[in-house]
C-alpha cells in the first residue's frame, strides 16, 4: 500500500468542470499528497489522445494505481478501468473522482468548489491505494428463458428469444394466451382487428419449438441468481384434456351453472366449464373450480357424460414445476383502476354506464352483442354517448400519472361509435389531448373534425340520473360554462394500473417497483427494460402504461437484451462482495436477517457467504455488530481514511 | 534466574480488577518465585516516589481509567519505566462506566457534586483540587483531569486483558504468559487481547431465529422473557453481540441480557455506533418497504437511554467520546 505509485488525472470536462473547478489547481495540490507520483490535467480526458495520455503516463511512471477526476463514475468508470487494465493494472485499481456531477455542477464558487475537488480527489487516492486486486467471479450460464405473462408484450418477448435459439418457458396466469389485447376490438390509429393480428401471433407462439406454454400457472418462487435461477411454478389444474379437447362445445351446452364473464367484463356470463374465447391457445375448454358445482361426479357429472372425447378429469389436481433459467422477461400487463374507488361517475350505480373495456367488448364482433353497439339496459341502441377521459389518472385522489393510453383508445371509441351509428351524438369530455405518436394527433384530428365528435374540455363532476335520463355534469372550460348533458350510455376511461398481483411477483423476484406498482426499470432512459436485478427485465404495461406498438417494442428490447446475456458462455459476477472473516464471526445472525438477496446462511454458528448472490450492497456489513464482515475494496479501514482525507 | 519486576497500578477503578488479580490464588505463591511485585498500593502502602524510585519495571500493570491528573502522572511514569505495558479491565481498556461522566464536563460535574445537590452542605463553596491543610500539613489533593479516558489515550498499551472484572480464566492466560517471560525470557505478543474476539453469540445457549426481527422495544421488567429464545428476538437489547465472550454468558444464562461489561471486539471503532447499526437494520427488517420514516422514528424512540445502553462502559473510547460544544 505505502509503496503504491499512483497517478492522477483531472478532466476539463470542455467547460464542465473547468468553469467552476480550478482544475490545474487540483492537479498541483494532489501532486504533494503522499503516493502520487504523476498528476496532470486535461481538456477531455475520455477521448482518444485523454486515454493515450493515461496509457503513456502509466507506462512511464510505472504507476501502479490510477485516479480520474471527472464525471459520475457510471459515466465513464468502465472507459478508464479498460485503458488501465489494457496497460496491465488490475481492473479495480482505478477509481473515479466524481467532481462533475458532486461538485462542479452543484456548486458556482470556484475557490470553494476548488478546495472540494481537492478533498474529492484526495479521498479516492486513499481508497485506490487500499483496493485489493480483485477477479471477477466466473460462472456458466443457463441457456434457457422464463417469460412471464402471456399477453402481446410477453408473447412478442417470448418468439424473439425462441427465434435466436433459445428455449423459453412461457408462463401465464389465466387458462389462454392473448391477454388484454384478446378482449379489445379495433387497434388504433390503423383500425386493424385486434383479433385479427393477434391470434396468428398466439398460434405461432404454440406451435413453437421452443416455447413451451405453461397456461394457468404462477412463478411462486424464485432464486438463484443471474444466469442461473431456479424457478418454482404452481400449475393449477385445468381438468380438461387439453390434447382430448376438440372445442366441440358440448360439455357446455349441459354445465347447469352459469357466472359473470370474465373476459367480457361481465356483460355475459359464462358456464363453470367455458373457454375464455373461441381462438384461445391451448385451444382447450377449463373448468372454473370456483363456479363448478363440486368437481364430484356424484353432485353433477353433466359435462363430462356429455364429453364424448373423455377429455375430462375431475381428479386434475396442481403440479409444482421446477425450472431452471438464465433469463427472466416480466410482462404481467395491467388492470383498469377499481371502479369502487370512483363514486361520482355511476359505476357500479347505473347499468349504462359502463367502462372502456366492457366497451371494447360491445365493439368486438366476437363480443356479446356481435359487435353492435347497444345499452345494457335496454338493448337499444344510444343515439347520444358520453366518453369521460382521465378517470382516476392524473388525479391526486386517485393516481397521480397519466395512463397514456386513453386519448387515443377514446378517439377510437368515439370514430367507431359514429362508424356503426351515424346519426348519433358522441362527447368527449376530456382535461387534454395527449396524442404523441405516428399517426395518432392525425387521428383525433379524423375523428373531431370528419366525425364530428364533441370534444369538452373539462373535468366531469359527476354522472347521476334523473328520470331515467343519464345526465353528465361537467363545465366546459375552454367557454367557461357550466354543462349538463343527457347522454343515453357514459363510457369511462379508467386509470390503468398494475395488477394486483405484481406486488407479490416482485417480492418473488426481488425486484424494485414503484410507488404505484409498476416494475421500476435501472434507468428510465439509459435502461429501460432492466431491472436491478441482474438478469430480470421487463416489458409490457406492467412497467407503465403504454399501447399495443409500444408494448411490443418493449417486448423486443427486452428479448434482445435476454438473448445478450443467453448468447454468453459465462458471465462475470463483480467480485466486490461481502467478505466474512470466520475468526472474528460469532453467529450471531444479523447479517442472514438483514440480507435482501438470501446471500448468507449461518452454518455451524458462523456465517457463510454465497459469492454469486452476494450484489455487494454492504447491508451485511453495516449491521455484523462483530466487524466480522467487510465489503470488498470499501473495507471500514478504507472508508475511515477516505473520511480522514475529507476532514 | 532473576525474577521480573511488576507494578500493578490503579487508576480510576473500584477495586474489582485488584481482587480479580488476587484471585489468582495458589498461583499467588508460584507466582512469588517468578514475579517481584514492586508497586501495588491496593495492597501495601505505595506511594508515588516509590514507583519514581524503581529503575526498571518489565510488566506494568494498569487498572482502571484516567480521571485524575496524578492517574495521567503515574501512567506516564510507568510507559517510561515498563518494557511492556497492560490495560487491564474495561476501565482501563474503554475508560468503564466512568466514561459516562464524559457527559458532562468536569465543572459541570464538581458543580453538581460538590455545590448544588439538596443534601450537599459547603458553605464554604471548597472544591477538591484546592490546597488544605490538614494536621498543620498543605496538601493538595489531585485534580480531576478534563475528561474521562482509558489508557490508550494517554500512553501506548501493549497488551489489553478484558473484562469488568477479567475472570479467572483470562487471568490464568496472563499469567501464563508472564511466567513464559519470567522463565524463558519469551518476548510478550504486542496487541493482543484476552480473551478475544469472539463474542457471546458464540456460546450463546439460546435459540435464534432464521430472520432476527425488532419489531418493538421493550426493557426487561415489560413483560415475561422467553428464556430459550434470542433476546433481541424478543426486542429486548442485548449487547451480546458485541461483547466478547469472557464472562462465560453470565448474565444471559440467568436470564438478563448482555450489558456489554467485556467491551466488544477489537475491531470496533465506536461500540454505540456499530450497535446502533446492528439495531436499526433488525427493526421490522421483515417489512422493510412497508416501514415508514415516522414509525421508524417512533420504535427508535422506544430505545430508553441510547448513549447508556450502547455505550455503558465505552462512551469514552467511542469516537465521539465527550459532551460536545453546542454547534
Amino acid at each position: 500500500m505505502l509503496n503504491e505509485r499512483v497517478g492522477v488525472f483531472v478532466c476539463h470536462c470542455g467547460r464542465n468542470i473547468a468553469s467552476t473547478v480550478d482544475v490545474k489547481k487540483v492537479a498541483e495540490e494532489i501532486a504533494k499528497h503522499p503516493n502520487v507520483v504523476f498528476s496532470t490535467d486535461y481538456k477531455y480526458m475520455c477521448s482518444d489522445p485523454g486515454q493515450k495520455l493515461i496509457k503513456d503516463a502509466i507506462r512511464e511512471n510505472k504507476l501502479t494505481a490510477v485516479v480520474v477526476a471527472a464525471c459520475s463514475p457510471s459515466m465513464h468508470e468502465t472507459t478508464f478501468r479498460k485503458v488501465c487494465k489494457d496497460m496491465g493494472l488490475n481492473w479495480y485499481k482505478c477509481e473515479i473522482a466524481n467532481i462533475r456531477e458532486q461538485c462542479s455542477w452543484v456548486h458556482t464558487d470556484m475557490k470553494k468548489a476548488t478546495e472540494k475537488a481537492i478533498k474529492i480527489v484526495k479521498s479516492t487516492v486513499e481508497k485506490v491505494i487500499r483496493n485489493e486486486p480483485l477477479t471477477p467471479i466466473e460462472l456458466g450460464i443457463k441457456k434457457r428463458c422464463l417469460v412471464i405473462g402471456g399477453g402481446i408484450a410477453g408473447m412478442q418477448a417470448a418468439l424473439d428469444v425462441a427465434n435466436a435459439g433459445y428455449e423459453v418457458i412461457l408462463v401465464e396466469k389465466s387458462p389462454t394466451l392473448g391477454g388484454r389485447m384478446a378482449q379489445l376490438a379495433e387497434t388504433f390509429p390503423t383500425l386493424d382487428c385486434a383479433q385479427c393480428i393477434l391470434t396468428p401471433k398466439m398460434v405461432e407462439v404454440a406451435r413453437h419449438p421452443k416455447i413451451r406454454i405453461l397456461t394457468l400457472s404462477e412463478v411462486i418462487n424464485v432464486d438463484g441468481f443471474v444466469g442461473n435461477f431456479r424457478v418454482r411454478i404452481k400449475k393449477n389444474p385445468r381438468y380438461i384434456d387439453v390434447d382430448k379437447c376438440i372445442m366441440c362445445g358440448d360439455c357446455e351446452k349441459v354445465c347447469p351453472v352459469s357466472v359473470p364473464n370474465e373476459f367480457d367484463r361481465g356483460l355475459t356470463l359464462r358456464k363453470a366449464i367455458y373457454i375464455p374465447f373461441p381462438q384461445a391457445v391451448p385451444p382447450a375448454y377449463v373448468i372454473d373450480p370456483n363456479a363448478c358445482l363440486g368437481l364430484n361426479p356424484i353432485i353433477c357429472g353433466e359435462c363430462a357424460d356429455a364429453c364424448e372425447q373423455q377429455a375430462i378429469n375431475y381428479d386434475d389436481s396442481v403440479q409444482y414445476i421446477e425450472e431452471e433459467v438464465g433469463a427472466i422477461i416480466v410482462a404481467t400487463g395491467y388492470e383498469l383502476y377499481p371502479k369502487e374507488k370512483i363514486g361520482e361517475y355511476g359505476y357500479g350505480k347505473y347499468i349504462d354506464v359502463i367502462d372502456s373495456l366492457q366497451y371494447e367488448r360491445l365493439l368486438s364482433s366476437t363480443g356479446p352483442t356481435g359487435g353492435k353497439i347497444v345499452r345494457p339496459s335496454d338493448g337499444k341502441v344510444p343515439k347520444r354517448i358520453a366518453f369521460i377521459q382521465c378517470v382516476g389518472s392524473r388525479d391526486v385522489n386517485h393516481v397521480e400519472y397519466c395512463s397514456k393510453i386513453c386519448c387515443m383508445y377514446t378517439a377510437k371509441h368515439a370514430l367507431m361509435y359514429k362508424h356503426l351509428v351515424p346519426d348519433g351524438q358522441a362527447y368527449v369530455f376530456y382535461i387534454d389531448i395527449r396524442a404523441a405518436g405516428k399517426g395518432y394527433e392525425e387521428f383525433i384530428k379524423r375523428v373531431q373534425e370528419e366525425y364530428g365528435v364533441i370534444y369538452i374540455r373539462g373535468k366531469v363532476s359527476k354522472v347521476y340520473e334523473e328520470d331515467g335520463q343519464l345526465i353528465v355534469q361537467a363545465v366546459d372550460t375552454l367557454l367557461g360554462k357550466e354543462l349538463e348533458v343527457p347522454v343515453d350510455m357514459v363510457v369511462l376511461a379508467m386509470a390503468i394500473i398494475p395488477r394486483n398481483d405484481a406486488k407479490h411477483l416482485a417480492e418473488i423476484l426481488k425486484v424494485p417497483t414503484d410507488k404505484y406498482g409498476f416494475f421500476q426499470e435501472v434507468h428510465p432512459k439509459l435502461r429501460p427494460v432492466e431491472s436491478v436485478t441482474n438478469g430480470i427485465f421487463f416489458c409490457g404495461a406492467g412497467q407503465a402504461p403504454k399501447d399495443i406498438s409500444e408494448s411490443v417494442a418493449q417486448a423486443s428490447a427486452a428479448a434482445a437484451k435476454a438473448i445478450d446475456l443467453l448468447s454468453q458462455d459465462v458471465i462475470y459476477h463483480e467480485p466486490i462482495i461481502a467478505h466474512i472473516n470466520t475468526d472474528l464471526c460469532s453467529g450471531c445472525g444479523v447479517c442472514e436477517s438483514v440480507c435482501p438477496f438470501g446471500a448468507i446462511k449461518i452454518v455451524n454458528k458462523r456465517a457463510e457467504i454465497n459469492e454469486i448472490l452476494c450484489e455487494g450492497c454492504g447491508a451485511c456489513s453495516a449491521a455484523c455488530p462483530a466487524g466480522a464482515i467487510q465489503l470488498k475494496n470499501f473495507r471500514d479501514e478504507q472508508i475511515v481514511s477516505m473520511l480522514k482525507a475529507v476532514l | 534466574m532473576e525474577k521480573i519486576k511488576v507494578a500493578i497500578v490503579p487508576g480510576a477503578a473500584c477495586g474489582g480488577c485488584d481482587v480479580a488479580l488476587a484471585n489468582l490464588g495458589e498461583k499467588l505463591l508460584e507466582a512469588t518465585e517468578l514475579i517481584d511485585i514492586v508497586f501495588w498500593p491496593t495492597v501495601a502502602d505505595f506511594k508515588i516516589e516509590d514507583l519514581e524510585a524503581v529503575q526498571s519495571i518489565d510488566v506494568g500493570i494498569f487498572l482502571g481509567s484516567i480521571r485524575l491528573e496524578d492517574h495521567v502522572k503515574k501512567a506516564k511514569l510507568l510507559r517510561e519505566k515498563a518494557k511492556y505495558v497492560v490495560a487491564f479491565g474495561t476501565c482501563a481498556i474503554y475508560g468503564g462506566l466512568f466514561g459516562l461522566g464524559n457527559l458532562a464536563t468536569r465543572e459541570e460535574i464538581l458543580k453538581k457534586v460538590y455545590l448544588d445537590t439538596p443534601s450537599t452542605d459547603n458553605p464554604e463553596e471548597k472544591l477538591p483540587a484546592q490546597k488544605v491543610k490538614i494536621d498543620g500539613v498543605d496538601i493538595t489533593p489531585p485534580a480531576l483531569t478534563e475528561w474521562n479516558m482509558p489508557l490508550n489515550k494517554v500512553i501506548n498499551v501493549d497488551l489489553y486483558v478484558q473484562g469488568c472484572p477479567p475472570i479467572k480464566d483470562s487471568i490464568n492466560h496472563f499469567y501464563e504468559i508472564l511466567a513464559s517471560y519470567a522463565s524463558e525470557r519469551k518476548p510478550i505478543e504486542k496487541g493482543l487481547t484476552i480473551p478475544g474476539v469472539k463474542t457471546l453469540c458464540d456460546i450463546c445457549p439460546r435459540e435464534k431465529p432464521e430472520k432476527i426481527v425488532i419489531k418493538s422495544f421493550k426493557r426487561v421488567h415489560e413483560g415475561k422473557i422467553d428464556e430459550n429464545l434470542c433476546f433481541l428476538a424478543q426486542g429486548i437489547i442485548c449487547l451480546g453481540p458485541i461483547t466478547v465472550a469472557g464472562c462465560g454468558a453470565a448474565c444471559i444464562s440467568v436470564n438478563m441480557p448482555c450489558r456489554g461489561c467485556f467491551g466488544p471486539p477489537p475491531d470496533i471503532l465506536d461500540r454505540a455506533g456499530k450497535f446502533i447499526s446492528t439495531i436499526a437494520s433488525l427493526v421490522k427488517i421483515d417489512k422493510e418497504k412497508e416501514l415508514s420514516d415516522e414509525e421508524l422514528i417512533r420504535i427508535v424512540q422506544e430505545i430508553a437511554d441510547p448513549v447508556g445502553t450502547f455505550h455503558r462502559f465505552t462512551f469514552s473510547s467511542g469516537i465521539i467520546d465527550k459532551k460536545q460544544e453546542d454547534v
